[in-house]
Formats: structure tokens, sequence, C-alpha cells
């Protein structure tokens, strides 16, 4: 074969594999590039060749621990080191690294070859594994998002108290990893506790452990949440649910900084960073009695409001792919996208369950979706009956809302009775004839 | 005006968060009034955005930065002039003489200085 020919021959092998591959000179400028490793770090060939590899991969690697100089110094091969590279356009993209040298036939070291993987499917999974968010993880266009992308920092870089205020759904665990995984006591644990979950005496030696003795079957030293969150960060979900007892237990903690374990003679101190969360309004739970006011004010050092999804609705495309992409790597599917009139309903639904309905319905979709793209027949019943409704109401609205409401009746009964024309009928009081014309008038067949 | 550069030796760092230094450079009109290099490498990513910060920086030169940091930058009010390589002094003279763009090369070949756009169109001596 000769030389051109098996040039040619080796480009095709190495653009036909999935892994990225660029190879380097002795002096770290790229040679070469194959088409996975130009999809994988968004540059062309063009772009890439003649540079430095470094100025091309942007590894969080590249500047401390380089594997390509190490492979050349040392002339052993790395496999599988891994890293985080920063994609043209700004994306961070987990992959893994092996790297080797590369020899002319007279056995001279003429340089490097590096192959990469993108585990940017696999690293969503692990994330979701470990919980290990950072505030990279969070998608958002919304403008009250971004204000509170930009106080983020600051907060995480205090140890103040922080107090998240938000419904149901709309993230307040994952801001909390955020600014734990921000601060410089993201090496030290982060321990989530649900305040509503737990019964009081429960709670109370949940968080604060109990000493051998202090109750029957107490057989020994129980170490509390605070105790293990010690150096880290303990996260009080449903904090507005805890009992006026233990509220003073923790307003101790808070002031002075230390507890004492069911059944100790002695207060233990402690070094935790208190994020409390709440989907009440601790306010107006003040007002009413049945929260400390003390406790709110200590709690409320740097308060954090997370809008509904409804006041954000900009962002469910863009969540919408983020979950499609996480259900694709989960459950081995190549779903691409959600159908316009699939759209358009979930542009439209309110999401009184916030970002976890939103994921739910794309789980829901991805378990029923044979095909390729989301469609409407994919999405939860209620959502498509909403809709229909919905239809409805906008062709009647010209006329009298006398036929309005009787067209809900109408729809209602036969949701009731499971479309049966003639139980309908009956409950109704009206012969079958009857509802036949009024489901033919207002066009629910 | 005050500009910050995250260098890599004598390079423009690939990282915005992982450069092992900065170069802080106070500007007046054409003049470098003053110029310092601070050490970056244990700094995390609030520490390095606070030394931004309180540095009165206006505008930074750097190679790739995410999102998130250049949402931060710009919630400063700090300008963000992104994907640059090559050799950090060539490149701030681009800048100086108001020809710096993102995404703009700029090495040297021997004595001569090359800026040019990435992708290699566009290229000249400077």
């Amino acid at each position: 074969m000769k030389r051109r020919e098996a040039d040619k021959f080796f480009n095709v092998i190495l653009n036909s594999i999935a892994d990225g591959v660029f190879t380097t000179d002795n002096d770290g400028k790229i040679t070469f590039m194959n088409k996975a490793g130009e999809e994988i770090t968004g540059f062309s060939n063009r772009e890439a060749i003649g540079h430095y590899c470094f100025d091309v991969f942007r590894a969080d690697i590249c500047q401390s621990r380089c594997a390509l100089k190490e492979t050349l110094k040392t002339k052993k091969e790395i496999i599988n080191l891994p890293a985080t590279i920063l994609k043209k356009g700004g994306q961070k993209v987990s992959i893994s690294v092996s790297t080797a040298v590369l020899k002319n036939e007279a056995g001279q070291i003429i340089g490097g070859v590096e192959t990469f993987r993108d585990l940017s499917a696999i690293e969503e999974l692990r994330k979701e594994l470990s919980q290990k968010y950072t505030v990279g993880d969070i998608i958002s266009k919304n403008h009250l998002i971004h204000d509170i992308f930009n106080i983020l920092p600051n907060i995480a870089e205090s140890d103040s108290t922080v107090l998240i205020q938000g419904a149901s759904g709309t993230g307040k665990e994952l801001f909390a990893k955020a600014i734990h995984n921000l601060s410089r006591r993201k090496t030290k644990p982060f321990i989530k506790v649900n305040c509503g979950a737990l019964p009081d005496t429960l709670l109370e030696s949940e968080l604060f452990g109990y000493v051998r003795g202090a109750f029957t079957d107490a057989k020994k030293d129980k170490p509390g949440r605070f105790a293990l969150a010690n150096g880290g960060a303990i996260f009080l979900d449903e904090v507005g649910d805890m009992s006026p007892s233990l509220q003073v237990k923790l307003l101790r903690v808070l002031q002075e900084k230390e507890y004492e374990p069911l059944g100790a003679t002695s207060p233990r101190q402690t070094d935790v960073r208190i994020v409390a969360a709440t989907n009440k309004d601790l306010a107006t739970l003040v007002k009413e009695g049945k929260f400390r006011d003390d406790l709110y004010y200590r709690l409320n050092v740097v308060k954090i409001d997370l809008p509904p999804l409804s006041q954000r609705r900009e962002d469910i495309p863009v969540l919408m792919d983020a979950f499609i992409k996480k259900y694709n790597a989960k459950m081995g599917k190549q779903i691409i996208g959600v159908s316009d009139q699939a759209l358009r309903l979930l542009l439209n639904h309110d999401f009184p369950g916030n970002v976890r309905e939103l994921e739910n319905v794309i789980e829901h979709a991805f378990v029923l979706c044979g095909g390729n793209r989301i469609d409407l027949d994919c999405l939860p019943r209620e959502l498509t009956m909403k809709q229909e409704k919905t239809d409805l109401f906008v062709s009647l609205k010209e006329e009298h809302p006398f036929e309005k409401a009787e067209a809900e009746i109408v729809i209602r009964t036969l949701e009731k009775n499971g479309g049966s024309r003639v139980k309908a009928a009956e409950e109704l009081g009206i012969s079958r004839a009857t509802l036949w014309r009024k489901i033919k008038r207002y066009g629910l067949t | 005006m005050k500009i910050a550069i995250p260098i890599f030796g004598n390079r423009i760092s690939p990282r915005f968060d992982f450069s092992p230094e900065m170069w802080i450079i106070d500007v007046e009109g054409r003049e470098v009034v003053r110029q310092e290099k601070l050490p970056t490498a244990n700094l995390n990513l609030p520490q390095r955005l606070e030394q931004i910060t309180s540095n009165g920086v206006d505008k930074v030169i750097c190679g790739g930065i995410d999102g998130f940091c250049q949402s931060q930058l710009g919630s400063r009010g700090i300008d963000v002039v992104q994907d640059v390589i090559g050799d950090a002094e060539i490149v701030f003279d681009l800048f100086m003489k108001g020809r710096l763009r993102p995404g703009f090369c700029c090495e040297r070949r021997g004595r001569r200085r090359f800026c040019a756009r990435r992708n290699g169109s566009g290229g000249r001596k400077t």
C-alpha cells in the first residue's frame, strides 16, 4: 500500500470511531483530530490543527497535571484519567482521557496521541446517585434565577445561615447543594434532614443523637446529624414543620453553636453551616404564632426565594431538553425531542408541582413513548384532558355562558362514568338521544 | 481602566477558572500605569471573582470561560473578551490597539508576531 493510500485508510478508521482522538508533535501542537474529537470539543479540525492541545482541549488538568506531558516525559501510557473539558461555547463536558507516545518507523518519539471519551451521560447518572450537584447543574434562562446565581458565590463564601423558600418541586435542595459545593466546606459532608418526615422525638434524636442509657434500648452512643455534618453543612428541609420544643433547641444551636444529645449531661460544640428550606411562608407562620420569631430572624440571615415554574415558563423547553438527555442515558432510549403539539400543551400547563412535575411528565412520556419524539399520546392523561377542555372552552368563548356550564357538566359526567353515555344520561336525568345531541352540539366526540 | 488577564506562564490561560496567575494591568489612555501578577492557583471560584471585583477590574481578557462565570462577571459590570489564545503580551498589545476580538489567536513566530482568527482566516502581522 502506498503512503498516501495508507494515510487515507487510517483517517477513515479514526473518523469512524466514537472516541475522540488527537495527535500532537513533541511541542504539544495538534497535528490531527478525528470527527468524534471535533464533536466532543466543538472545535473543527481547521481550528485545532497547529494550536497547542491545551488551547483546544481546555481540560481542568491541562495546567496542573497534563496527561500527555506526563506520558511524553515518562514514556508510560495513562489510561482513563477523569477530566472535565470546556467545549467551544463554554459548556463543561466530563470525559476520560488516555494517552500514549507516538513513534516513527525508526522508533523515535515524534509526539503523543490522546484519546478521550464523552462521559456526560454517565456523569449525569453518577450525579443523580451521589447528589453532588453544582451551580452548573441548575438550568435556567430566567432573570429571577439569574439574580440568585449572581449572589450565590457571595452566599457560599460566607458562613451565614441560609433560608430557601419556594413551593414544592422548585429545586430548594439543588440550590442548597450548589451553595455547599461552592463553599470552602465542600470537601466536608452535606447532611440532609427532612424535618416534616419524622415525629418530634425521633427528629430530636436524629438531629442531636443520644448517649448510651438515654432510654431503653439505647445501648450505645449514636451521633446525630449535627455531629455527622461537623465541618460541613446541614440542610434542614421543611423547617416550618418543626415543633415548638425543637425550634428552641435549634435556636440554641444557632446562637451558642452547641447542642446536647439526648441523655447527655454536657453540651457538644458544633461547626456546621445551616441551610434551611421550607415551602411555607415562615413570616406568616410567625404571625400565626406557629413559628418562633427569634428562630425565624436567626434563620433568615440570607433568604433565597425560588420562583415557581409558572413564573419562569421560558425555562420549560430547556428543562425538557435536560430531562430528555437524562432519561435517554438512564433508559437507553434515543428520543430527540417533543412534538409541536406536546410542547404547546406543556407550555400552557401551570405545573403546580413545578420542575419535579415536569420531570415526572417527561419520565412518564419516556415509559410510553415508542418513537423518537414525545407526542401528545405519550403525555399523562390528565394533561391532555385538560387541553381538550381548554380547546372546547375556547370554541365556546363567543357563546352563552350557560352553554359553557352545560358542556362542562356533560364532560364531567362522561368522565365520571368512564365515557359510558348510557350511565351519563341516566345520571343527568336526560334521554340518551338528548345527551347524544348535546355531545354533537359541543363537539365532544 | 483595569484589565485582568488569567495567564499560564507567558500565555493566556486556556481556562478562566483554573489559571495559575492573574495579570492585572492598570491603563490610563494608552499608557500602562501599573501592573502586577497575582497568584490564583489556590483560589476557588468565589475567591477568583472576589479578587477581580476587589481590584476594580473593568475588562477580562481570557481563554475558555463557562456560562456561569461569564454571567457572574457580567452582573458585576465586567466586560469579557473570551476564547482568546496565545501569547499574553501580544494579546494585550492588540487590545491596546483596539483590534482584539473574541476568538483571536496571537502567536510569536520567531521574531514576528502574528494575530488571526482562530480558523486561520484574516491573519496579519502586528
